[in-house]
């Protein structure tokens, strides 16, 4: 049964009780993914895999079935990677016609790092196209269904990260987070959802969205998983210039341990008043509520915390992120890569040519690229994209202030729990609402962890989002850890 | 009051290399009014004087020297790069005929 297999652990301690070599483990996946109806993968990595897991066999035997763990610490897990990541010889669409085509000729920073700690890649995840959207229904490759309850949206951007750690098509997956997208899909799933803050982890082979918010991080079960993924793939990286060099934490370690304590020691706690607005759900707000309280009832201090700007924060990320996404697919012109339509040879004029190959674009990417494209034009970049990167300032100021008083803030990741597929695609406006929890986060750059806390009447999950400040990683596996400890109180999470 | 009229949604879509049709024109220019309207809310807050945070980060990017890394070489090289293009001809990349 593959839900015993659904941790590194767990995985581990098959490969050393001879219940399962890695090639074995691996054939298990594909064959619980070739039965699901998520539509979670673009692409299987089938022969890649098998051929990745048959050289793992080889080294368990040699090293007597104990698995080599300070040389590979993620030693023959079976992961998947977002569609907007980059793997050698294998087809990067970011969910796009426009990329349908596309084999990247190398392999991201985040994935080679994975791969050399062991990982073998399954496939690679369906998600919104070029990462934008909050529900997964914006693939060129098809809406991906909720885990458990049908009808329902896993979340966007990453929504086949989500909906695949949930429904044990892979050990963990990797996502990227612009304004939610790890986060949103992890809560909505059930699932633990990690964005590093930004410059923790190198975006080199990462198709870009929105360069100063885009950070990529793991989808797991566990906190415990999610600290061990996201140590393998921190720390500076040449190939981009922004990943940061400050040093890094023995995260694994730290969570290992802080698992054991009986009482939370020394933990002071911010409640944001501005995250618990109309609008946020009964259900949610209540289990967000006993959460903090079983925090409090464990040692943590709780105080309240005021983040006064955070009302303008979703009008501040659309600006800021859209004209970076018009600025960035601009590069998308169907001339060295991409796909080339027999309309666009027929085209008579250089932009005719262009617009015909642009046209490939899905309808939310192309609503993006008009509006980022307007608040960046001659006469309107001072009173929007400025105007937006300046209350993007007061926002983290924010955060910088709370943060002198608290090492975590505790919110809700979203007001509601997974929504109807068809229920907010007519109204963007809408749409773009569901990510006012997350966005703060993205803009100052933080650190951000989703982790569940229980499900609501109807079964569907609730995440709770833990921040810390910047590179204050361990603050935020801490108290995902006491997150954990409160759920299994409930006897929710796997 | 829109901000953004039917013209000035054709124009941007011009500069921005894209064909719309005329459904999507429309669309577009409610949903970009739409968002602007809520973006307006911005100009209730003061911000004289706050600098623009226009990065993610406040650590000084870092410069690399300029020297050849990581890119394939040789024929094998060459044929990697090649095989993400739309069409090749002769070891290069075939444009199409306008350009």
């Amino acid at each position: 049964m593959i839900k015993n297999y659904s941790t590194v652990d767990e995985v581990h301690e098959a490969y050393e009780k001879k219940l399962e070599t890695p090639s074995s483990m691996t054939q298990k996946y594909f064959d619980q993914i070739s039965k699901s109806h998520h539509n979670a993968y673009i692409t299987l990595c089938q022969e890649r895999a098998i051929k990745q897991a048959k050289f793992y066999d080889e080294i368990l035997i040699k090293n007597q079935y104990k698995v080599p763990r300070e040389q590979y610490p993620l030693f023959a897990i079976p992961m998947a990677q977002k569609d907007n990541l980059h793997v050698e010889g294998v087809k990067t669409t970011c969910a796009s016609k426009i990329l349908e085509n596309y084999i990247p000729p190398f392999t991201s920073t985040v994935v080679e790092r994975l791969e050399n700690a062991g990982v073998i890649t399954l496939g690679k995840l369906n998600m919104d196209e070029f990462a934008m959207g909050s529900s997964n229904e914006n693939s060129a490759f098809g809406v991906v269904h909720h885990p458990t309850h049908e009808g329902y949206v896993p979340g966007g951007s990453s929504g086949g990260s989500g909906a695949s750690v949930a429904a044990r098509l892979c050990v963990a997956s990797t996502g990227s987070d612009t304004g939610g997208s790890i986060r949103l899909p992890a809560s909505f799933c059930g699932v633990v959802g990690f964005k590093p803050t930004y410059g923790r982890v190198s975006r080199y082979g990462l198709v870009a969205f929105a360069s100063s918010l885009d950070q990529v991080g793991p989808l797991a079960q566990t906190v415990e998983d999610a600290a061990h993924i996201t140590e393998v793939i921190s720390g500076s990286d040449p190939k981009d210039s922004t990943s940061s060099s400050k040093p890094c934490q023995k995260w694994t370690l730290e969570v290992q341990k802080e698992k054991k304590q009986k009482k939370i020691e020394s933990l002071k706690v911010g409640v944001p008043k501005e995250y618990f607005v109309e609008g946020l759900h009964p259900e949610v707000k209540e289990r967000l509520e006993q959460c903090i309280d079983y925090f409090k009832s464990q040692g943590a201090e709780v105080i309240s915390v005021n983040l006064p700007h955070t009302p303008y924060a979703i009008a501040t990320y659309y600006m800021i992120a859209l004209c970076e996404a018009a600025s960035n697919l601009s590069r998308f012109d169907g001339i060295k890569f991409g796909v080339r339509s027999q309309e666009a040879e027929r085209a008579k004029t250089p932009v005719e040519y262009y617009k015909k190959v642009r046209s490939l674009f899905g309808e939310e990417v192309k609503r993006r690229i008009v509006l980022g494209t307007f608040a960046l034009s001659s006469g309107y970049r001072e009173d929007y994209y400025i105007k937006a990167a300046q209350v993007r300032r007061l926002i983290r100021n924010d955060f910088e202030e709370a943060f002198k008083n608290v090492e975590v803030i505790l919110s809700p990741v979203s007001p509601t729990t997974a929504f109807k597929q068809g229920e907010k695609c007519k109204n963007p406006l809408q749409m773009y609402l569901t990510d006012i929890f997350t966005i703060p986060a993205s803009l100052a750059g933080l650190p951000a962890l989703s982790v569940p806390i229980g499900n609501d009447s109807q079964g569907l999950p609730i995440g709770m989002q833990v921040l810390a400040a910047r590179f204050n990683e361990s603050a935020v596996f801490k108290a995902g850890v006491w997150a954990e400890k409160f759920s299994k109180s409930f006897g929710v999470h796997s | 009051m829109p901000i953004v009229d039917d013209a000035l949604i054709r124009k941007i879509s011009d500069l921005a290399r894209l064909e719309l049709s005329e459904e999507e024109i429309s669309a577009y220019l409610k949903s970009t009014n739409e968002v602007l309207g809520y973006v307006e809310q911005l100009n209730l807050l003061s911000t004289h004087n706050i600098k623009p945070m226009l990065h993610g980060t406040d650590e000084q990017l870092r410069y690399r020297a300029d020297e050849v890394q990581s890119a394939p070489e040789g024929p094998e090289g060459y044929s990697k790069i090649l095989q993400s293009a739309p069409e090749v001809i002769q070891g290069g990349i075939k444009v199409p005929p306008v350009l």
